[in-house]
């Protein structure tokens, strides 16, 4: 069975990237804040990307294919 | 009578009264709004995935908190309307589900009441736009144009903040509820989608009706179109793509199909 894997250390700002959340033609995929929640109304320092509805996902590898750091692999 | 037709359900003292009520309006209209979205969805997504019995127990406690403190029901266009009459300061604010689930237009969640005076504290960065009671119409009919579901959605129920217009890809709502079992998070309509057999034409074997619900619930049974009334919703956007004016709403009650 294949399985998707984010490298979060290869994934910098995808806030401004949005490339593999644009390509799912199936929205597996959400911006997720990474770090804690600050004060009332400070927006998250960091995003991650988050596969939340893996049950969604069809495993047609756009992502894999359209991210611009390779961060995305099949394992 | 529809509940979010009740004068009652609109007025700011609901708020300014209820000090847990504030509380949840403050915590949905900016505050930290991304955790919150982002969190909901994470739990709801935990929940799905548990083994029994513990699944429908974190379930039932999902649904009972998602009924109480914030959820929606979905709300065909000419209901939406009159929500707007009955409602006050309308201010347009960008919808963070779309956001975080990278939709292009972000610009489609209309809310009311005390949100107008709460969201610039917490999203300065969000301008919030007031808009007129015409100027909310026109931009709903738009929205139904574009296939957008209408929901009605409140905070701490029954008190209304918004409707919120949305695709069922870009919606966490409807999301929690359809991949992940979370059933109050997005309600039903009132209404339900029914054929009239001698009027529909299959639009000469490819109905546009089929590909505008989001849902999957139209279908051809027999050589004619037909209605799962498991899986329609009642937001009766298909209505508008017939050119025979074959599909209707009617009560969902009266049509006796109690699935909300």
């Amino acid at each position: 069975m294949v399985k998707i894997k984010f490298n979060k250390g290869k994934c910098i700002n995808p806030e401004e990237c949005m490339k593999c959340i644009s390509v799912c033609h199936v929205g597996a995929l959400i911006l997720a804040p990474a770090n804690k929640p600050g004060n009332p109304g400070t927006p998250p320092k960091r995003y991650i990307i988050d596969l939340l509805y893996d049950v969604a996902c069809d495993k047609c590898m756009r992502c894999v294919e359209v991210c611009p750091r390779s961060a995305i692999e099949i394992i | 009578m529809k509940w979010y037709l009740d004068p009652e359900v609109y007025r700011d003292e609901l708020v300014t009264e209820d000090p847990k009520r504030r509380e949840v309006v403050e915590k949905i209209t900016g505050y930290n709004l991304e955790y919150y979205i982002y969190n909901t969805s994470k739990m709801a997504r935990i929940v799905s995935k548990m083994p029994q019995p513990f699944k429908s127990i974190f379930k039932a406690v999902a649904n009972r908190k998602a009924y109480e403190l914030h959820a929606g029901q979905v709300v065909p266009l000419e209901d939406a309307l009159k929500i707007v009459d009955l409602a006050h300061n309308h201010v347009l604010i960008p919808c963070y589900c779309r956001y975080l689930l990278g939709a292009e237009t972000k610009l489609t969640c209309l809310n009311f009441g005390l949100v107008r005076d709460l969201w610039p504290k917490y999203k300065p960065n969000d301008p919030i736009s007031e808009i007129d009671k015409e100027e909310a119409k026109e931009l709903l009919r738009e929205w139904d144009e574009k296939g957008y579901i209408h929901g009605v959605f409140w905070a701490k129920i029954p008190y209304v903040i918004a409707i919120c217009n949305c695709e069922k890809k870009y919606c966490t709502a409807l999301r929690n509820r359809l991949l992940f079992g979370i059933e109050n998070s997005y309600k039903k309509s009132h209404y339900i989608a029914v054929v009239n057999h001698e009027l529909c034409d299959l639009c000469g074997g490819r109905p546009k009706c089929i590909s505008r619900c989001q849902f999957g619930a139209i279908k051809i049974r027999d050589g004619k179109l037909y209605i799962d009334e498991d899986l329609c919703f009642g937001c009766g956007l298909c209505r508008s793509v017939c050119d025979r004016g074959a599909l209707s709403l009617v009560s969902r009650e009266e049509a006796g199909v109690n699935v909300w």
